[in-house]
């Protein structure tokens, strides 16, 4: 393996290393602790696997008591991910003026 | 998060490429077989179902290996054909011709594709255009043709495309992503048949802990209208969706009203698509490809996928290299234990006796892999010769025989361009149009004949002819023209010679199929770089045949060591005449070179010594032996100083491993360690006639 899927057990690893502080930040008193921003700037390609991996982190994250916010999210992204039928999955995450939609 | 699936740099995707290259390839050419083979006339089921079936195959490949521009003329050409099996159009023998030249532009992708080379837009335009304009000028209505309109526009007879709603549960395969499936590009074909909602969602939901990315654990359901039947749709899923994993409900009755924004009021009546469809066995499965599968279905063999397996060409000369060097391995502890006692070490000597006869089996067996039939090159000129026979005006039969004469991969890749050159001249040249042909009471159709056949150790590929024949006066004035010494007294055989020397060529006009002189010198050319021989026999008014004679193999040889001094030389078996002592009466000298008499004949004598520089044991010929050879007919006595063993050798190639040596063929390692250097007993000649 090489390049980006050599990448992914990494990324997953991270990812579920991150959900997990949910349960840490969880009683902490802090509401802002119960929010997490992700950021999709910069992401050009994004596919049906990727969309995959962001459904099951963000469930992590609700699961663990944390509310995912989707930030800064490219349009050929956000239209991708509803082209792939992931809208109702994951757009509720989605950051918008009036908030998440 | 940037983790893109279609990129895959992880994965070598020109590995997969090169099998649908592979494939497509296959299907184009079975497809070219079966469109001559029809002569005009109207196909079978079975051999429509066999055309679809490679149109088809092409089609999905192209699909799921990305090359979406292949399956635009694929998929037109696919329901053209799709409608003339169902009788929804009928026959006619233009469509051959047009389905060669579709065949021929998804060939011209395909080379796109694999060698970068250049795709002409416009073709895949017009031959799109044609197969549509043929599809349309039906007037019958047919429901498969639905794939190809859109959802608002009527149908060319001006009806109104009859609207279906379908629920789609589509559960993939887990390794679906690891697989490199381009699900887009599934969706986007699915858009394409008319309105579509796509929701996904989690069959489990797994902690990410542990979780594999490549794991799709995604399930899909659709919304659909459209005018696509149900086959259609099955269609897209094809190549992604087994038995079970597409669940396709039509939702609602069919409805044939244009106003589209009525469908959401249709009744909400479950209805299963149709009584075959709803059966659980054919689940993700086209119907009309049941009888396709079948054993014994057109150009299908029963159990056929099971028995064959793809493997790279650079696997099985890996495995031939590994197999060789075993066999010298062998050879070198044979030749070690040939010194020990025979009596004290018998079981040692019988059990390396029966090593070398399962190393050579085994080496045979190898070897075999790498055979060919040669009708992969027969299979091509079919097509060439009836394009070319219109275009010249000349009624023409080709005749194949011996089509499953076995060869090495690597001489069918170099013997085709020799072929391709002499069947052209045979149209161009010596086929002669129907009126001269009647004048000089032949029949008015000539024939070509391709003739294969393996004898005495070679391979023998014959073109023959039954033209003109082969214009010796003309050909002597031609060679004197070019300033090529030449006398009346030649033989026919040196006149017919003289058309293998560069440029040379009688023809009076240069056209695009021949004349321009730069073909049998290649021919020539290419013949001998892989150790054949080509061979000319012509009568005037008879015809002409060609003979090209080749090695079996390029791998290994049968041969004779041959010692000179301190070195080692193999000697082609197939060249040898016999060996002899020559009595010192026997030796003459006739212009300055030595030569021997063998019963009448006097023939000249090769110091192998001489050619390669180096210290002999033997210089004079009665001293030493002498082996006649035989080279396309001419005889020569090689000098040795002695006679050691037959071999069967495995051949390196020195150039890749030193650089080339004039008078050879390649090298061997003998069981000793030591390198021989094979002979090429033609260029061997060669040099001694060149002084």
């Amino acid at each position: 393996m090489n390049g980006v899927t050599s990448q992914l057990p990494h990324l997953v690893e991270q990812l579920a290393t991150l959900s997990a502080c949910g349960i840490n930040m969880e009683g902490m008193g802090d509401s802002k602790a119960h929010l997490a921003e992700l950021t999709l700037a910069g992401i050009n390609e994004f596919d049906a696997s990727g969309c995959q991996l962001l459904v099951i982190f963000l469930k992590n994250l609700k699961q663990r008591g944390v509310m995912p916010r989707i930030m800064s999210i490219p349009d050929a992204i956000r239209e991708k991910i509803q082209f792939l039928g992931f809208a109702r999955e994951i757009g509720p995450y989605f950051e918008t003026k009036q908030g998440y939609v | 998060m940037t983790q893109a699936q279609e990129i895959k740099p992880d994965i070598d995707l020109n590995q997969f490429n090169q099998v649908f290259f592979e494939e497509c390839a296959e299907h184009l050419a079975e497809m070219e077989q079966i469109l001559l083979a029809l002569s005009n006339e109207e196909p079978d089921e079975e051999k429509l179902n066999a055309i679809f079936r490679a149109a088809h195959s092409i089609k999905g490949g192209a699909g799921i290996f990305g090359f979406q521009d292949m399956t635009v003329v694929t998929h037109v050409l696919e329901s053209l054909l799709d409608r003339i099996r169902n009788h929804e159009i009928p026959f006619n023998a233009a469509m051959i011709d047009l389905f060669l030249e579709a065949g021929d532009v998804i060939n011209m992708q395909l080379a796109g594709h694999r060698d970068d080379a250049g795709v002409n837009q416009d073709a895949v335009v017009r031959i799109s255009r044609k197969l549509q304009q043929l599809i349309d000028s039906s007037d019958v209505r047919c429901e498969r043709s639905d794939a190809v309109i859109s959802v608002s526009s009527p149908s060319s007879d001006g009806s109104v495309p009859v609207l279906h709603r379908y629920e789609l549960v589509f559960t993939p395969d887990p390794d679906i992503f690891r697989r490199g499936v381009r699900i887009e590009q599934l969706f986007r074909e699915l858009q394409e048949l008319g309105e579509l909602s796509i929701n996904a969602g989690l069959s489990s939901f797994p902690d990410l802990a542990g979780f594999d990315p490549e794991t799709c654990t995604i399930c899909w359901s659709f919304n659909l209208v459209s005018p696509a039947s149900e086959t259609v749709i099955r269609d897209i899923f094809e190549f992604v969706a087994d038995e079970g994993q597409l669940k396709i409900r039509e939702t609602s009755l069919a409805v044939a009203n244009p106003d589209a924004e009525t469908l959401g009021e249709a009744t909400e009546e479950s209805v299963e698509v149709s009584g075959k469809a709803a059966s659980p066995a054919l689940m993700g499965n086209r119907a009309y490809d049941r009888n396709e599968l079948a054993p014994g279905a057109y150009g299908r063999r029963a159990g056929e996928t099971e028995s064959t397996l793809r493997v790279g060409v650079n696997k099985v000369d890996q495995l031939i290299n590994q197999v060789g060097e075993l066999v010298i391995t062998q050879l070198m502890v044979s030749q070690s234990a040939s010194a020990l006692d025979p009596v004290q070490y018998e079981n040692l000597h019988r059990s390396l006796q029966q090593l070398e006869r399962t190393t050579r089996d085994l080496q045979q067996s190898v070897m075999s892999i790498r055979l060919v039939p040669i009708s992969i090159v027969f299979s091509r000129f079919p097509r060439m010769v009836r394009e070319l026979a219109a275009k010249l005006g000349k009624q023409v039969e080709l005749k194949t025989v011996g089509d499953t004469t076995e060869l090495d991969k690597g001489l069918i890749e170099k013997i085709t361009d020799p072929l391709t050159h002499l069947v052209r001249n045979c149209l161009d040249h010596a086929l002669e149009i129907p009126e001269e042909r009647i004048a000089a009471g032949k029949e008015r159709s000539g024939t070509i004949t391709l003739r294969a056949s393996q004898t005495g150790g070679r391979i023998v590929i014959d073109v023959i002819d039954d033209g003109a024949g082969l214009n010796r006066a003309r050909i002597l004035a031609k060679a004197a023209e070019r300033g090529i010494p030449v006398s009346d007294a030649m033989s026919d055989e040196e006149v017919w010679q003289l058309i293998f020397s560069p440029g040379f060529s009688t023809a009076d006009a240069v056209t695009d199929i021949s004349g321009r002189g730069v073909g049998m010198d290649v021919v020539l050319r290419n013949v001998q770089s892989i150790g054949g021989r080509v061979q000319i026999l012509s009568e005037p008014g008879q015809g002409t045949r060609v003979t090209i004679s080749l090695p079996l193999t390029l791998a290994i040889l049968d041969g004779l060591s041959v010692a000179v001094g301190d070195e080692k030389f193999i000697i082609p078996l197939n060249s040898i005449i016999e060996s002899l002592q020559p009595a010192a009466g026997c030796l003459k000298t006739v212009n300055g070179k030595n030569v021997v008499h063998v019963r009448g004949d006097y023939i000249p004598i090769i110091p192998l010594h001489e050619l390669f520089n180096l210290p002999a044991r033997v210089t004079e010929a009665d001293k030493g032996i002498l082996v006649l050879i035989d080279v396309e007919g001419e005889k020569a006595a090689v000098l040795v100083d002695a006679l050691l063993d037959e071999h069967q050798v495995v051949i390196k190639s020195i150039e890749t491993n030193y650089r080339k040596v004039d008078g050879t063929a390649g090298a061997t390692i003998l069981g000793d360690g030591r390198v021989a250097l094979i002979l090429d007993v033609g260029s061997l000649l060669l040099m001694h006639k060149s002084g």
